[in-house]
């Protein structure tokens, strides 16, 4: 029983991952407020950091950076690498010093926003020489709106959490 | 009880005579229904009213009953000729648009008759609120689209040029987007700048027309066109009207914020030109 387990917890986060994809890259570029589109494939990788650990959360943000590069129409680079990254640390934050909970799932759903906004503005701040207000404003508008999508995600990543440690 | 039966069978038949009797003779004497008759049938009319109504209303049951089927047929058959006219129509919409975009772009090809052309579909726009590009049904595979490409409307309107080729689609980046840059002239007055992306003017769906010289005279309403220097594009596509002239914060120099002519929001198919003759 346990050799068919593995597969299918594989397979159930695969399709959570494509879901969001297909929510943050064809469904809400049609639903903007104030022209600003959720990022939600940060909060996923963030969840599934906190409730199952660095390994699993440098997997799968793997796989979701590619697909976040994907719907920016972007190289397999950037945010590849970060969200593998940021998967990582908050894994290892969880399995040592964080408790695995809502408060420290939204903080680190925010923390996730919050560094997911400044590698997006990184270029255009010391390249394209674009007023850091204007950025920052940017950045606020996008990770509160964004921030609103951690309460139905938690309940989701916290079920496969629980299933996938089991 | 034998004489009670008696008497009264008696009494029934003598009855039944007198009123036959009477009947008869009430009758012939007036030539019109007797009075028995007569109020036999005012008794009898409400009684028939009653039975006439009823018999009317389990016809009218039974009719609809019968109705029923044959309607619902009916209305079955009527919905799927609905449905087929209401096909024909939306293809008829969808011909008929086709047809007009193809007469734009005959108009163009005659404007422009070293153009080489190739049409495409918008895929999908980019999720990031920090740029502006979307991906196109064309690649390598299924055309001849490259690297810097340019991509207009049917009208000639500028939209972009393509930064990425793929097997089977292409990424295009907008006039919006901050690495945009294009040479320009002023249709007006033949006055050159180059139209730019500019971050906090992506989001109002402006851009920027910046590097001009301290002469370069510009009015709100001008036309924005191509210059076509450097051969990275042709010359002459409109890339917008202005709508305002500033002045820098240090108040030396000027730019002016561009409405871009293409209709960036309701796109669905895009022109790429693959071929097009530098003029210098």
């Amino acid at each position: 029983m346990a050799k068919y387990k593995l597969p299918v917890i594989f397979i159930v986060h695969i399709i959570f991952l494509l879901t969001i994809y297909v929510l943050q890259a064809m469904v809400f570029t049609f639903l903007p407020i104030n022209g600003i589109v959720p990022l939600l494939l940060p909060i996923a990788v963030a969840g599934i950091a906190v409730f199952e650990g660095s390994s699993r959360g440098g997997g799968y943000g793997l796989i979701a950076g590619i697909l976040c590069d994907l719907s920016f129409n972007q190289p397999l680079a950037e945010m590849t690498v970060f969200l593998t990254l940021l998967g990582i640390t908050l894994g290892a934050l969880s399995e040592t010093i964080m408790a695995k909970g809502f408060p420290s799932f939204f903080i680190c759903c925010l923390a996730a926003l919050v560094l997911t906004a400044f590698v997006q503005m990184f270029s255009l701040l010391f390249f394209e020489e674009v007023e850091m207000a204007i950025l920052l404003e940017t950045a606020f508008r996008q990770t509160v709106y964004s921030a609103i999508f951690t309460f139905p995600i938690y309940f989701i990543v916290r079920a496969l959490g629980r299933r996938a440690l089991t | 009880m034998r004489r009670f039966l008696k008497f009264k069978v008696i009494g029934f038949a003598i009855a039944a005579v007198l009123i036959a009797a009477i009947t008869i003779i009430s009758v012939n004497a007036a030539g019109n229904s007797g009075f028995i008759s007569s109020a036999l049938t005012a008794l009898s009319k409400p009684l028939k009213s009653v039975a006439a109504s009823v018999a009317k209303t389990f016809e009218s049951i039974y009719g609809q009953m019968y109705k029923y089927d044959q309607l619902v047929l009916e209305n079955d058959e009527l919905e799927k000729q609905l449905a087929d006219l209401e096909e024909d129509y939306r293809e008829y919409i969808e011909i008929s648009e086709e047809n007009e975009r193809l007469r734009e772009l005959l108009n163009l090809s005659k404007r422009h008759e070293d153009f080489q052309y190739d049409t495409a579909s918008i895929i999908q726009w980019d999720a990031s609120n920090w740029t502006s590009t979307f991906t196109i049904s064309k690649g390598s595979s299924n055309s001849k689209i490259a690297f810097g490409d340019c991509v207009i409307t049917e009208t000639g309107a500028l939209i972009g040029y393509v930064t990425d080729v793929g097997t089977t689609s292409s990424i295009v980046v907008t006039v919006l987007d901050t690495t945009f840059s294009a040479g320009a002239i002023i249709e007006r007055n033949g006055d050159t700048a180059i139209a730019v992306g500019d971050f906090e003017l992506m989001k109002q769906d402006l851009m920027k027309l910046d590097y001009m010289t301290e002469t370069t005279e510009l009015l709100a309403g001008d036309t924005i066109v191509t210059s076509g220097k450097g051969g990275l594009l042709p010359a002459g596509l409109v890339i917008g009207d202005v709508v305002d002239v500033h002045t820098y914060n240090t108040g030396i120099g000027k730019y002016g914020t561009i409405k871009p002519a293409a209709d960036l929001e309701n796109i669905i198919y895009v022109t790429v030109i693959t071929s097009f003759e530098i003029t210098e």
